[in-house]
Order: C-alpha cells, then structure tokens, then sequence
C-alpha cells in the first residue's frame, strides 16, 4: 500500500511521540511495582503518590498520542484529499511536547505541597486522581483538543456526503473537546468536583473513546481486508448507538460511593449491566471482518494488536467492569486493587492497543517499507499481552485478599496487615511488568527503527518467518463462529464465576463469620480461568490466522498436511 | 414476528437478572420520600429503557451476521461466474 496523501506523513511524528510516552509510562508503572513491595524505595525522591500520577497522566497522554496519529493518518482518506492547515497540527505537535513535560515537571510539585494558586485557582496542579495537572495545562490541553476537532471537520467533505466513518470520527474529535470542558471547573465542596471528574474521566473513556476506538477499528479494517464499507458502517452505527445508549446512563456505577444520591444506583447497576454489550458487538464485528476473505495477513503485527485491542476491550472492559459495577459488588471492590485489575486491561487494552495498531499500519507504508520483518511486532505483541494479563492476574488476585482482609476483617490499611496478606500478588505485579516492560521496549524499538533495519532476509516469507517452518496443525485449523462463540461463552461463564465471587462477599457467612473459604474459592478459579481462555483464544485466532498464509503460498502442502494431522 | 418475540423475551429476561443484581440499594427511597410515584416512574422508566438497549443489540446483531452471511454468498457467485 502506498501513501496517498502527503499530510498523512504528519500522523509519524505522533506515533514516535506516542512510543516515546509509552517506554516512560512503563518505566514509572515498573518503579510503582517495586515501591508496592518496599514502599521505602526512593521515598523522598519520587513519592509513590507522585510516580501514580506521572503513571496515569503519561498512561491517557500516550494514549491520545495514538490516537491523533491514527485520526490524522485516517482522515484525509476518508476526506479524499490533503489535511487542511497542515501547519495547525505541527503546532499541535509542539504544544503537546509541551504540555508533556509541563506536567511531569508540576506533577512533581505535589510532593512538596505547591499547587500555585493563584486567582482562587491551582494554576500549577490541583491533586484530582487523573487530572492532577493545574488550570495551565488544562487550558492548553482544550486548545489542542480545539485544534485537532477544527482541523479534522475542515478536511472532512460536507456533512451531506459523511458516512458513519465520517460521523463517528467527527463525533468522537468534538466530544473529546467538550467532555474535557468538566475538568476545568474548581468547585469548593469535594463531592461535587469530584462528580465533574469522573465526568472527564468516564465519559471519555466508556463515552467519546469508545466512539473513537470502533470507528477506527472499522476503518483499519477496511483497509486491511478490502471489507465492503456499507457493512462496516453499519457496524460502527450500532456500535456508537449502543455505547451510548448503555453508557451514558451506565456510567452512574461511578457516581455509587462518591456522596452523590442513591437512586443512581438503580439506573447505575441496571445500564453497567448492558455496558458490554457493545463491545460483544465490536468482537463479533471484528470476527467477520476478518473472515470476509481468506487472504493471508499481509501485515500481520497490525492485526495483532487490533484483535488484542479488541479482546482486551471484552475482558477487561466488559467482563472485569461488569464483574464490578453493580452497586452490591462495587461497595466491596471500589478503590482496591479490583480497579487496576480492570482498569489496565481495559485502558491499555482497549485504546493502547489500537494505537499501536494504527502505528503498525500506517508506518511501513509512511516509510515505503514493503516488506518487513515482522517477527519483532509479533514477540512484542506476545510480551505486552502476556505481561498485561499477569498484571491483572496478580491486581485481581490481590485484590480479592484486600477486600477480605481491609473490608471484612477491617485490619489496618497502613498498618502492614494488608500488605502481608496481598505479599505474593505484590511480589507477580514487577515480574509480569518485568515481562510487560520488554514487550514495550521491543514494540518501541521495532517501530522506531522499522524501515531503517534490513528489511526481512533472503528466503523468509513477508512476515519475517521462513517459508517452511509453519506446521499446519489442528490449532491453524480456520475459525468458525460456531467457535468462536464457544471461546466467547467460556471467557463469559469464568466472568460470571467472578461476578459471584463478589457477590459472595454480601454473605453473612463471609461478611459475618469472617469465612473467606467461597469468595476466594471462586476468585481463585474465575481470574486464572479467564485470563488463560483470553491467552489460548488470542492464540487460537492468530493461529488460524497465519494458517493463511501458509495456505496460500504452499497450496500444493495445505493439501496434503491435514489429512496427516 | 416470532423473532421480535423471542428477542423482546430474552431482552426482558436479562434485564430482570441484572434488576436483581441491584436489589437492595434502591428501596430506601431516601431522595423523593414523599412521593412513590416518582419512583414507581423512575423504575418503570429505567426497565423499559433497558429492555429497549437490549432489544436493539439483539437485532443489530443478527443483522450484522446477515451481512456477512449475503457477502459471503455474493462472493460464491462471483466465484461461479469466473470459474
């Protein structure tokens, strides 16, 4: 594939800028791991709550990165000719550097208890989890968002000739601007700001990000498998549809334990519960597209972190966060290790994953590289998947023993009873992020380098591999959706599994009695289960996958090997 | 019609079982005390609308599936054509 358009170019610098903030990202994540273990390492230096915040602010800023970088790289092919203002988005560019290293330098000022108030305002940081950066980066960050959704709907064609593409980008870039407008109020009473918080915070991610990530998959998509757009546009239709419809009011399951009124905890728990439903949807949308044809995956790294982002986005986000929504199992797992346990693998697997997607599909082509070596995208993806679900293996985990040891038993939180009990969940959280942390460097380093390494070697197929060493085994067998619904129902059924071991906490027998026998019983069978479904199922798909290629380029063996297996 | 029946069924169905995953924490009727008319139309309003989410994915879904099940068989007659 060549590129079209010249202002695509634009989107490169985004998507180094994006792997840059993820090796940092990492890099924090891996020291906050180690000071869960000795809380004393560089305390003083880097304060555990301040290495948090550069963790999260870091963690949504990569995040945006990828996505600027996929919207820009997208839209003049969906507009048909060149982005208009191109020197607007190098100005964009400049201005998140800057509003990066504004905010790794004012996070810091936590510590010593500056905010730099000024004007009844905390102009230099404000301390709100996720939106710790003062009014000044907040300012520029909805310049930026302005920037980017002015530049976007000027490049798309009239509003007449939009399709649901059109339609789900330009609402996704304009509701990123407004949703961020919540995060600029101060509000005196806690309660309230934090309402205003959780407004930036969830309705981007289960609201504006959600719309962002299904048109975009839908677009790659299209252009990786030539799928007929109609179809795809009904699918990111219904897919921002019932985003919004669940949502929108879903969203309450925040609003349970915040000083808000109670009765959203009927609306709360009844939508959280259709909440996964388009993300089912987005899985089974994805399955189809992939096998409208048969055609070997022709860039292979691409694919596999689309199919992660869009598996991810079902365990983590719709399994994990229906586990732990409903108002009788979110009173117990709210702000413990639950959260993380969800919430990594849906922020990261959802839209980090779709990043590096994008990144994986549009830099070979912006850097006219035909043919490259395509092993290191793959042992990256391997790395970054499996570290990801060991990490929400060990928060889950931990997790269950933080909530009977802190919650029923109520042992002292600083007291070190809790960090005894949750000891050996501490102590997988650093070795997975070691496993984690590898994966990125290897995915960074593969991208920042593709095109300027020899390309794949002589007498190696298209993905790196050579040509003779894929078996074709019963596991590259091709995937029907009879299976694929039964590798869907299993991840469903251990999530089920997780929901009642919540559940279970509202047991007199656990919450009276102080037995934990049931609830860690079934924590200790849903998470393991489930998290290894997810692995074998990713493994399964890509197997059947590359299976592809294999059939393709050796006809004459695909028909002689599975009659032998 | 027996599909609309069979999916408004199933819609109501799941949106009963997550009704009663929230059980307790809505009967103290703690915010409009002195009118259980309002939560009457607060519950009667937040099922409905419910079963309507559901309802829609359920067809959305086949639809989708129908699709592919048409450009998979557009496809076989294209096939035909060339052989």
């Amino acid at each position: 594939m060549q590129i079209e358009y010249q202002t695509q170019r634009l989107s490169l610098r985004f998507f180094m800028l994006m792997l840059v903030l993820f090796v940092i990202q990492v890099g924090y994540g891996m020291l906050l791991s180690v000071q869960q273990v000795d809380p004393t390492v560089l305390a003083g230096v880097m304060n555990f709550n301040v290495a948090r915040a550069e963790h999260l602010n870091l963690g949504i800023l990569w995040i945006l990165c990828g996505f600027i970088g996929a919207i820009l790289f997208v839209s003049p092919l969906l507009s048909k000719r060149e982005m208009f203002a191109p020197w607007l988005i190098k100005l964009l560019f400049y201005a998140l550097i800057v509003i990066v290293l504004w905010n790794m330098f004012t996070l810091r000022l936590a510590q010593v208890g500056i905010a730099g108030w000024w004007h009844g305002q905390p102009w230099l940081q404000q301390g709100l989890e996720y939106l710790e950066p003062g009014r000044i980066a907040g300012v520029l960050v909805l310049v930026g968002f302005a920037i980017l959704a002015f530049v976007v709907l000027r490049t798309f064609p009239p509003v007449r000739q939009w399709n649901e593409i059109h339609w789900g980008l330009g609402l996704g870039v304009s509701a990123l601007m407004v949703v961020w407008v919540f995060g600029l109020f101060y509000v005196a009473r806690l309660d309230l700001q934090e309402y205003f918080r959780w407004f930036v915070v969830h309705y981007w991610v289960e609201g504006v990000w959600e719309v962002i990530h299904i048109t975009l998959v839908g677009f790659l998509l299209v252009l990786m498998f030539k799928v007929d757009i109609k179809s795809v546009g009904f699918a990111v239709f219904w897919g921002v549809a019932l985003v919004w419809l669940s949502g929108l009011i879903g969203n309450a399951h925040h609003y349970f334990w915040i000083g808000t009124p109670a009765f959203w905890q009927f609306w709360g728990s009844l939508f959280s519960a259709l909440e996964p439903l388009p993300l089912v949807f987005c899985f089974w949308h994805i399955y189809l597209d992939a096998h409208t044809n048969k055609r070997p995956l022709e860039n292979a790294p691409a694919f596999y972190f689309i199919l992660g982002s869009v598996v991810l986005e079902q365990i983590g986000a719709g399994i994990l966060g229906f586990s732990m929504t409903f108002a009788l199992t979110n009173v117990w797992s709210h702000g413990t290790w639950i959260t993380p346990g969800h919430g990594h693998l849906a922020l990261f697997g959802t839209f980090g994953m779709l990043g590096i997607a994008a990144a994986y599909f549009a830099v070979p082509i912006m850097r006219q590289v035909n043919n490259y070596d395509q092993r290191l995208g793959k042992l990256g993806f391997w790395l970054l998947l499996t570290g990801m679900l060991g990490m929400a293996f060990a928060f889950n985990l931990g997790g269950t023993v933080q909530i009977y040891v802190y919650r029923i038993l109520g042992l002292d939180w600083f007291g070190g009873d809790v960090a005894h009990a949750m000891g050996v969940f501490k102590l997988l959280l650093p070795l997975f992020g070691v496993l984690f942390a590898v994966g990125a460097l290897v995915v960074a380093y593969d991208l920042i380098t593709l095109g300027r390494r020899i390309s794949a070697p002589a007498g190696t197929d298209a993905h790196g591999g050579a040509a003779t060493v894929h078996p074709v085994t019963r596991w590259g067998r091709p995937l029907s959706g009879f299976e694929a619904g039964i590798w869907l129902l299993m991840m469903w059924v251990f999530g089920a599994i997780i929901t009642l071991g919540l559940l279970s906490f509202n047991l007199p027998r656990v919450r009276v009695e102080g037995d934990p026998t049931l609830p860690y019983l079934l924590a200790g069978i849903g998470y393991p289960g489930l998290l290894l479904v997810t692995l074998l199922f990713v493994w399964r798909f890509l197997a059947s996958m590359e299976a592809r290629t294999y059939a393709v380029e050796t006809p004459s063996l695909l028909r002689i090997l599975p009659a032998q297996a | 019609m027996t599909h609309r029946i069979t999916d408004l069924t199933i819609s109501v169905l799941a949106c009963v079982i997550a009704v009663l995953l929230s059980w307790p924490f809505w009967r103290s009727y703690a915010y409009w005390p002195e009118s259980h008319l309002a939560w009457l139309i607060y519950f009667v309003t937040g099922f409905v609308l419910a079963v309507y989410v559901f309802y829609v994915f359920i067809g959305s879904l086949r639809i989708l599936f129908l699709h592919d099940t048409q450009e998979q068989g557009t496809a076989a007659t294209d096939k035909a054509k060339i052989s």
